[in-house]
């Protein structure tokens, strides 16, 4: 009994004391060579979230168009987090690939947020059928939307990126879409894994992340 | 040892081993994650899910401790037994509506199916053995009365 009880608080600080794996350091050479369209927020934030999507994951589609638009006003655009969007198309769905070099393609031009949003908003369309291209152009005015069409054919970045956001997410032990890592400022300290993001109220995450922001 | 104290041993080694588990998986996740698990059973309200997410495991864990350590084995077996049993009907409610959610029983990643359920059943099954078995070995230690009063015999052999 005595040794049970002193062994419980040993393993729990052990457990919770220890550095995740990835440091800072190791963070950034292990993830993608981001580019600024998939940030928002301060990057000296005392709160670095990675947020995994899938754009044809209707989980997914739930938390973007419900969820994140408050998380951003309340957290992003306050400065209290750093918010890193990374791409884990999944391997069941047929035209994720596809909607995520559409977005980032559009992100290269500075349309991330407009063409993410609109993917998500009409993932029921698309999925349906694969014409990512109709959806994108619909918001889009046609010159730029030209541009996307060259990006999307001919950038090799944009396979790059999704591998190096799908091995990031293999590390940080990626078990379902949405998914979100929450560590502190640049991605250093313990990288929490935090999943059930699709069902969960937001007044649940918002208390989470007012205890790591320190309100 | 006979064998019905070595079964009620391994009966409580088995529960309080597969408790302490439970909740040192939890604690080690932030709450947030057994908030969400919790959720997807549907049956607390929002405000709920923190305080029960933060407060469940360290119950668990005090209860695995009891029932390895063998303290208060007959309360803490039928506690354990309720709370297992309590679990085990909420899955199967979960899965008889047809919710697709985690399990929540050792952290996140393991969805609610018939695997589960004829786990939990197995353990609920387990905890109320070693609660009637615990309840009748306390029943069979328990001392004679060192001096009957003239009439008691009766009463007591009735």
């Amino acid at each position: 009994m005595r040794f049970l009880l002193l062994l419980v608080p040993a393993l729990l600080t052990a457990q919770t004391a220890a550095p995740h794996k990835t440091s800072s350091a190791e963070h950034k050479t292990a993830g993608a060579p981001l580019r600024n369209f998939k940030e928002s927020g301060n990057p000296n934030a005392p709160v670095t979230i990675d947020l995994y999507t899938d754009y044809q994951c209707p989980s997914c589609r739930v938390f973007y168009l419900d969820k994140l638009p408050t998380l951003i006003a309340d957290f992003v655009a306050t400065g209290k987090v750093h918010l890193i969007h990374r791409d884990f198309p999944l391997p069941m769905h047929q035209f994720g690939p596809l909607a995520t070099r559409y977005a980032n393609a559009a992100g290269e031009i500075g349309r991330y947020d407009l063409v993410a949003k609109q993917l998500f908003d009409t993932q029921p369309e698309w999925s349906q059928n694969g014409n990512v291209d109709a959806q994108v152009a619909k918001v889009l005015p046609p010159g730029e939307m030209q541009q996307v069409r060259e990006i999307v054919k001919t950038d090799p970045w944009l396979e790059e990126t999704v591998k190096q956001d799908t091995a990031q997410g293999n590390t940080d032990g990626l078990t379902e879409t949405p998914f979100m890592v929450i560590s502190g400022p640049h991605g250093s300290g313990k990288r929490e894994r935090i999943t059930g993001l699709y069902n969960m109220p937001y007044s649940v995450l918002k208390t989470y992340l007012q205890q790591k922001a320190g309100r | 040892m006979t064998r019905t104290r070595a079964l009620l041993l391994l009966g409580r080694l088995i529960i309080g081993g597969v408790i302490f588990y439970a909740a040192y998986v939890k604690l080690s996740a932030p709450w947030i994650t057994f908030a969400a698990s919790l959720n997807g059973y549907g049956i607390l309200p929002d405000s709920a899910l923190e305080p029960v997410a933060k407060t469940l495991p360290w119950c668990e864990l005090v209860l695995g401790i009891t029932l390895l350590s063998g303290f208060w084995l007959r309360w803490s077996a039928l506690l354990a037994s309720l709370m297992l049993g309590f679990f085990f009907s909420m899955m199967v409610r979960s899965y008889a509506m047809g919710l697709k959610i985690d399990c929540g029983c050792f952290g996140p990643g393991e969805a609610l199916g018939p695997k589960t359920m004829l786990r939990d059943g197995v353990l609920v099954a387990i905890a109320v053995a070693v609660t009637v078995g615990a309840f009748r070995a306390q029943r069979r230690h328990v001392p004679a009365p060192a001096q009957s009063a003239p009439g008691d015999a009766e009463l007591t052999h009735s």
